[in-house]
């Protein structure tokens, strides 16, 4: 009896493969295309469209806010807006203002009946570079009055800008008074908008403070004008 | 007809049964196929005509229309910086203009104030007169505000003198503001 014998693999062995199995050759093919299509084509479209989608929902809100903020902007009457702007800065300016505070003292001094001896600044590092920590302006002022003219140049100090603080009132004799007085000032911040957040016109609190402020140089404007009209 | 006899071989129904099988595996394939290649160009159509450039345009439009007003976005943003710091600074105060005004307006006539010095930590006052019941009025007024807690903690009397030539006493408190 023979041995079963191992045929070598030859182009007949393919050919004989091809012809017995070469029904099933495009059915899998078909298929391994579909599989193809469906991971490489159709699961990245799918991913696709949705990140569109999140996109799209993202950049529909983000129009809306900027819609707003134009709406603002454009209902601004930029006239009001430089004029309260000016009284703004005016009150808070963006360095020191020695011209405004000597202004700011001699009207008060003026509007009080009380005269000014002498003042000296503390003016602090006039090298630095960076925004600096302390944002005020001391002045020791010597005045010279009784203590009810003094009462009321610390009154009309008040209404005098730049904004400013009496830290110290030291009085002597009903003659003269020493005055320490603080001028604030802070330097203007680096203005960022982004357009993520809507711009809303002034709030209730910023409109009082505005008219707080216009009332404050009202009174100095009204002061001085009543001192000019006495000859004082 | 005999039922019993079976005169197909048992090889040609293997064989039926083969090509049953091959042929729905074809039909499974090509379905799949067709299903696939529908999808895919249903889904590369929605992707195509996606409405993501024409909000895109939209915004960069908007965005533009919004730049052109820049100047007075930084007025108002500028406008909101300084109020904000403004009110920082109204709350700060400590108005020593009302600590000044409420002894001034109730220091009686005859009583001169010699020295008086105001800060947000201590009140000292040095006052004379001839009459130590307008003296009695003062420190009155300084009970007062300090039981009502209005203006004062506490007030310490620091010295009381008698000038004997001018006939004048003379008074020094220190007294702590709210």
């Amino acid at each position: 009896m023979n041995p079963k014998k191992i045929q070598p693999i030859n182009q007949t062995t393919f050919h004989i493969l091809y012809f017995k199995y070469k029904i099933y050759f495009v059915p899998i093919s078909a298929f391994l295309v579909a599989l193809c299509l469906l991971f490489y084509v159709i699961f990245p479209q799918v991913q696709q469209w949705y990140s569109d989608q999140d996109k799209i929902t993202q950049i529909e809100a983000k129009i809306d806010t900027l819609n707003k903020s134009l709406n603002t902007v454009k209902n601004l009457d930029t006239t009001v807006l430089e004029a309260n702007l000016k009284t703004a800065t005016t009150a808070l300016p963006d360095g020191k203002d020695f011209i405004g505070v000597l202004t700011a003292i001699s009207g008060a001094a003026q509007a009080s009946g009380t005269s000014v001896d002498d003042y000296a600044f503390q003016v602090g590092d006039l090298s630095q570079s960076a925004v600096p920590k302390d944002t005020s302006l001391q002045i020791n002022v010597t005045l010279k009055g009784n203590i009810d003219h003094i009462r009321q140049f610390v009154s009309e100090l008040k209404n005098q800008f730049p904004i400013s603080h009496i830290t110290e009132i030291h009085i002597a004799g009903n003659q003269s008074a020493t005055l320490v007085i603080v001028f604030f000032y802070k330097p203007f911040p680096r203005i960022a908008f982004s357009g993520d957040e809507v711009l809303s016109p002034l709030t209730n609190k910023e409109e009082k403070t505005i008219t707080s402020l216009q009332n404050l140089s009202l009174g100095a404007f009204n002061t001085a004008s009543d001192a000019a009209s006495l000859g004082q | 007809m005999n039922n019993g006899i079976n005169l197909i071989s048992s090889k040609r129904q293997n064989l039926e049964k083969q090509e049953k099988i091959v042929q729905i595996f074809r039909r499974v394939a090509y379905g799949s196929l067709l299903t696939v290649t529908l999808i895919s160009v249903g889904l590369f159509m929605l992707n195509y005509f996606s409405p993501l450039p024409k909000v895109t345009a939209q915004e960069q439009q908007v965005t533009q229309t919004l730049l052109a007003q820049k100047a007075t976005i930084a007025k108002l943003l500028l406008l909101r910086d300084r109020l904000a710091h403004i009110d920082e600074i109204f709350l700060q105060n400590t108005s020593l203009e009302k600590t000044l005004t409420t002894i001034v307006l109730n220091t009686p006539g005859d009583v001169d104030v010699d020295t008086l010095g105001v800060t947000k930590d201590s009140v000292t006052i040095a006052f004379t007169s001839g009459s130590l019941t307008s003296m009695n009025t003062f420190m009155d007024f300084l009970s007062n505000e300090i039981s009502t807690k209005t203006l004062f903690k506490k007030a310490t009397i620091s010295s009381l003198a008698l000038d004997t030539k001018s006939k004048r006493y003379t008074l020094s408190i220190t007294a702590v503001p709210l």
